[in-house]
């Protein structure tokens, strides 16, 4: 294996993982406060889509996934012919499957928080004028940076360990959708214990020093409150 | 003028209650919604706020619908020009005491009045503290300097003070009292202590199981018994020393303890903290003047 | 503070002053209320009121003769007294009621006050309160 296969895929697993941080933070956050805020009769339903990835086996995901990409198939067909891009087998195909799969790791933690901080807090700021999302963005999210960071970090490290799905519909095409966990995989089917060795310890170094500076800067955060 | 009739229909522990009010006052009164907790007071706040809507009914204040179930009116809380002190205080904990101020300024708004206010309440020294650094009487003070940033019409105090000491207490009531005052608010209460109430408001609504049941000063509603004298005075037993076959009792009434006699019989019931009323005849006092 | 039972006989009004006889057992008793008209218009002749007056308030005589401008006055029998250091309570029976009065110990000395004498309780017109029964 050359070094440049190596970093090709590691780069690929790291820009995956912030990619999809990224959309999740634009979409989660918004939709982790409306399920705190919701009494609408679908929130139930809501829930349970969004947590679906944390039960299901990550190949049932991306078995659908990959059927729903597939050009066979009209969502697959829409995309190709009408937004001029394939899913399947491809590295964007991977980052709204990880999105998906990743939901929970970011909905949960944001929901909750903002669900455990009193309800006069909102009220006082609608009292004083304030739109949803001026109190969304100035006093809500201000006071859960923990449970923000958590979600970023959880999310982020769980991308970059997530297997079943990104094998199931992106495959293994080096520098497209070949990921470190794909990649240790590989090497240990090729008897290739080096090489595997490598990926893992490099993915195990990388989490663990993100874990450990994510409770780090959490602890300072709780100090300071 | 200040008018409101609603109900609701409430969930709560003890079942479902059906609160039905209706209560009107003028604008520069400070009213008291008096009850046990759980009586609804707090739930006619939030309607008066806009945080919670009534089933049905009318909220007027100066002929200016906020609510009205028939017509189809529901001012959102932020059209209402109503200040809220809750009773946690909700002060922003991510803003220092300052920016919970400005927080509260409207787009346009002048920061002159912010000033004025960390005056007014006494926080100059304090302005750049967080909410977690300040003690309970400093965060109702930033609660009502920032209740009163968008110059309200309307003050809502939701059990202001019972999270205070005793003497802390009687500071910020007198506090309260100035404020009402100074800034020509319509001021509404909801508190359990007729103390409290006696000292800061001038019409009382006692609620009970969702209703009004009572109204009127808080003398009227908190004396029993109607004596033809002049001086009455509420108070709260501080301490009780037997001395041959009377009693002392410390009595604070408003800021002040004063030691008064009590015999066998007026002693009987009376332990450290109940509250008394005290009645005196007018014909005793000796007249000192007091040269300024 | 002592606590009987009475009747409204005559109400008159000078101005903030108001004076209201009351009937009491075998006795009449003159109370002064403050507050004129507005006061007095709660307590009506033929009205029952309770009459209020502080034990310490309650002045003790023996064997009374002579003029006196208390006009307040009871007649009872020395049921209990307890001696203090330097006060003295003497409990009357006067009627179906009891009368408590709080004298200076010396006084209770002086006058050889003992069980079942009979004795005058005086109180001041001003120092007598008028409730209504409720």
């Amino acid at each position: 294996m050359s070094d440049a296969a190596f970093w090709s895929t590691m780069a690929l697993t790291f820009k995956l993982a912030s990619v999809t941080t990224l959309i999740l933070l634009l979409f989660g956050i918004p939709l982790a406060y409306y399920l705190s805020m919701s009494r609408s009769r679908i929130k139930p339903v809501v829930e349970t889509v969004v947590s679906m990835p944390l039960v299901l086996p990550p190949t049932v995901l991306g078995f659908y996934l990959l059927v729903a990409f597939s050009p066979e198939n009209a969502f697959g067909r829409f995309c190709e012919e009408v937004l001029g891009f394939r899913l399947v087998f491809s590295f964007w195909g991977l980052v709204l499957g990880s999105v998906i799969f990743s939901l929970p790791f970011m909905v949960h933690p944001v929901q909750s928080a903002l669900q455990s901080l009193p309800a006069s807090l909102t009220e006082a700021a609608q009292m004083l004028g304030k739109s949803k999302t001026t109190i969304l963005f100035r006093v809500l999210l201000p006071n859960i940076k923990p449970s923000l960071l958590t979600g970023i970090v959880i999310t982020f490290a769980h991308t970059v360990g997530e297997f079943g799905v990104v094998l199931m519909i992106g495959g293994n095409i080096p520098g497209e959708t070949r990921v470190a966990s794909i990649a240790i995989y590989d090497e240990v089917e090729a008897l290739n214990y080096a090489a595997a060795n490598h990926y893992a310890m490099v993915l195990f170094a990388v989490t663990f020093s993100i874990l450990l500076l994510v409770y780090l800067v959490n602890r300072s955060f709780l100090q300071k409150m | 003028m200040v008018e409101i009739d609603v109900s609701k229909r409430l969930h709560s522990a003890e079942g479902d209650i059906k609160l039905k009010v209706s209560a009107s006052f003028k604008r520069g009164d400070f009213v008291a919604f008096f009850g046990e907790s759980g009586a609804g007071k707090t739930t006619i706040l939030r309607m008066v706020a806009g945080l919670l809507k009534p089933d049905s009914g009318r909220i007027a204040v100066d002929g200016e619908v906020w609510f009205d179930s028939h017509e189809g009116v529901d001012l959102p809380p932020q059209k209402r020009e109503v200040g809220f002190v809750f009773q946690d205080y909700a002060l922003f904990p991510n803003m220092s005491v300052e920016e919970n101020l400005r927080f509260a300024l409207q787009k346009g708004g002048d920061p002159a009045i912010v000033d004025e206010l960390i005056d007014t309440v006494g926080l100059g020294a304090l302005v750049s503290r967080y909410p977690s650094a300040l003690s309970g009487g400093q965060r109702q003070r930033v609660a009502v300097a920032r209740a009163l940033v968008r110059r309200p019409k309307i003050l809502l105090l939701d059990e202001p003070l019972s999270a205070l000491d005793h003497t802390m207490r009687s500071k910020l009531q007198e506090e309260l009292a100035d404020i009402h005052r100074r800034f020509g608010l319509t001021t509404v209460l909801v508190s359990h202590d007729p103390s409290e109430i006696f000292r800061l408001c001038n019409h009382v609504f006692k609620i009970e199981d969702g209703a009004v049941i009572k109204e009127g000063s808080p003398s009227e509603l908190f004396v029993k018994e109607r004596i033809g004298s002049s001086f009455k005075f509420t108070g709260e037993v501080l301490a009780i020393e037997k001395c041959e076959m009377v009693y002392l009792l410390s009595v604070a009434i408003g800021t002040q303890i004063v030691k008064i006699m009590a015999t066998k019989n007026e002693r009987e019931g009376l332990k450290t903290g109940s509250r008394i009323q005290i009645v005196s005849k007018a014909f005793h006092p000796m007249i000192f003047k007091i040269e300024s | 503070m002592n606590r009987l039972k009475g009747r409204v006989t005559a109400v008159e009004s000078s101005g903030e002053l108001t004076r209201a006889d009351v009937e009491c057992g075998d006795t009449t008793l003159t109370a002064f209320i403050m507050g004129g008209v507005q006061e007095s218009r709660r307590i009506e002749e033929g009205s029952g009121v309770w009459i209020l007056f502080k034990e310490s308030e309650v002045a003790l005589a023996k064997d009374f003769s002579g003029l006196i401008s208390l006009r307040n006055r009871f007649e009872g029998r020395i049921e209990s007294i307890e001696r203090g250091e330097l006060l003295a309570e003497v409990v009357l029976r006067y009627g179906n009621d009891t009368i408590v009065s709080i004298i200076s110990r010396r006084a209770c000395d002086a006058m050889r006050l003992k069980i079942g004498e009979h004795v005058t309780a005086l109180v001041k017109a001003n120092e007598i309160t008028l409730m209504e029964l409720s």
